[in-house]
């Protein structure tokens, strides 16, 4: 597949909706591009991890006092 | 009865006492795999003249002349691991002594093959993978776990009574529950990891796949370097995590881990109880996150625009999905990991083992790897780190037991949890949940192949 292939998700900048104009612009600045299917799988993942990514950023763990050496052979220490 | 159908102890045993030639032992393996190997796909790679000179060289270790498998993730003295990929990750592959190939030399073990894995370790179905899927022996439509797909269709197929694989996410441990064999995820630190291709890992280890406790025991004991002495699981104290890991399952998949439960606090238990853990989801996209950063120093931005097609679309379109998630993520996934493993910490001061389904549903198809739970219909991937990360996430050791088999004759395990460096409770527990349930689901085998 050729360098223009990749950095095409199957049409236009016009053509393409808000998460792909988002993924593409996102890998772009990675200097990664990404065809239609993989964008496609990219897409995929998203729908499945994105709401426990927000979960995650929604969690009440701003409190929680980070573990001093940590060591995952051991229980934490603190 | 083949000796190649009984345990790693019993073939030690035959061959220590000189009723067996392990050299015939030997043959007979690769003849048995030749035999079935074509339907299971689970041993990669053979060699059989470096397997006899193993042989002809091994000292009398406790493995002496006993034939084991060893996953693709691994580097032999002769093979650079490949990782079930069509292409390496960070440069390539190099041939080398990795630790748990010198510590299986040392025991006497003879690596009869390399073993299939999910492509770079990255999914817990086993269905993808550059020498093609592994199949579950139980149903060869069926996946038989991943990543150690190779490793768990083998054993429970009969090709080797023991193998060793490596468990980041969960991925002894599912292979285990699919294909109806004991899967332990060691303490972490604890087993021979030296030449893994991932050298800085907080999430990884080595780890044993066996048909039953007491040979997983002896591996395990081969694994750590050190004896892991037997002993009676007597008052043990046994606690369920009430909720989602428990009611978002596959009800034939419930129903045979609670009887087992029940049926190992009769046994042995002084008491059973309630615990309460944080939230599973932030558990699974935080052992998720974490343990994919871990290759972030292999597979960043260059690297995965260098992944041709040969490698498969899922691997790169997932690993570019990873690069996009924000940093930020990262740093709060280490939170829970905090809070978990404080949780954890107090919770092991009250109870010896924590319990509860190892997968949420036997092992999906092949072709369509998503299993049905009462929330509906996921991806087997997306929900088995739900119950399987957080041992990795904390370091924590966990076993996955097999405890029943569905309506469709397919293999259920229990997991069961204890806190670090009591790898040993999780065996004494395991054995005497073989004998609660009489070797029913450790003695049976799946149906030979045609």
């Amino acid at each position: 597949m050729s360098a223009s292939q990749h950095d095409s998700d199957g049409g236009s900048g016009a053509d393409k909706d808000a998460f792909a104009r988002l993924a593409d612009a996102n890998l772009r600045l990675l200097g990664l591009p990404a065809s239609a299917e993989e964008l496609a799988v990219i897409r995929g993942a998203d729908a499945l991890y994105r709401p426990l990514v927000d979960r995650l950023f929604a969690a009440d763990v701003d409190e929680i006092e980070p573990e001093s050496a940590f060591d995952p052979s051991r229980p934490p220490l603190d | 009865m083949s000796l190649l159908d009984q345990t790693l102890r019993d073939q030690a045993a035959a061959i220590a006492s000189g009723e067996v030639d392990p050299a015939e032992l030997l043959d007979a393996a690769h003849e048995r795999i030749g035999e079935r190997n074509p339907d299971l796909n689970a041993i990669v790679e053979t060699f059989p003249e470096r397997s006899r000179d193993m042989l002809a060289s091994a000292p009398r270790g406790p493995l002496y002349g006993v034939p084991v498998a060893i996953k693709d993730e691994w580097p032999l003295p002769w093979r650079g691991e490949r990782l079930g990929a069509a292409q390496f990750l960070g440069g390539s592959p190099e041939a080398g002594e990795s630790g748990p190939y010198r510590v299986l030399r040392d025991a006497g073990a003879v690596i009869v093959g390399v073993a299939n894995m999910h492509e770079y370790g990255a999914g817990s179905t086993g269905h993808i993978s550059a020498w093609g899927a592994a199949h579950n022996p139980w149903d060869l439509e069926r996946c038989p776990g991943g990543s150690s797909s190779g490793p768990g269709s083998a054993v429970a197929g009969r090709l080797v009574a023991g193998a060793v694989g490596a468990d980041g996410i969960g991925s002894i441990r599912y292979p285990a529950a699919y294909c109806g064999i004991i899967g332990l995820k060691p303490t972490f630190g604890r087993s021979a990891m030296e030449g893994h291709h991932l050298p800085q890992t907080q999430t990884i280890v080595s780890g044993p796949l066996c048909h039953d406790a007491a040979d997983c025991r002896l591996l395990a004991s081969v694994l750590f370097g050190e004896p892991l002495a037997a002993g009676e699981a007597g008052g043990l104290r046994i606690a369920l995590v009430p909720g989602v890991l428990w009611d978002d399952c596959d009800p034939e998949v419930r129903e045979a881990c609670q009887e087992a439960v029940r049926a190992l606090v009769d046994e042995v238990a002084e008491s059973s109880s309630e615990e309460e853990l944080p939230d599973p989801y932030l558990v699974a996209i935080s052992s998720v996150l974490l343990g994919s950063t871990e290759e972030l120093g292999i597979a960043g931005p260059r690297e995965v625009a260098s992944l041709g097609e040969q490698v498969s679309l899922i691997a790169r379109g997932l690993l570019r999905y990873r690069l996009m998630l924000p940093a930020a993520a990262i740093a709060r996934a280490k939170l829970v990991r905090t809070q978990v493993r404080r949780s954890l910490a107090r919770i092991f001061q009250r109870v010896d083992v924590l319990a509860w389904p190892t997968v949420p549903a036997a092992a999906p198809r092949l072709e369509n790897p998503t299993v049905e739970l009462p929330s509906g219909s996921w991806p087997a991937d997306y929900v088995n780190p739900r119950h399987g990360g957080i041992a990795n996430l904390t370091g924590v050791p966990a076993i996955s037991v097999p405890v029943g088999h569905t309506a469709e004759g397919l293999p259920i395990g229990l997991q069961l949890l204890a806190a670090w460096g009591r790898d040993d409770v999780l065996l004494d527990a395991a054995e005497a949940l073989e004998r609660a349930t009489e070797r029913r689901f450790v003695d049976a085998a799946p149906p030979v192949p045609a």
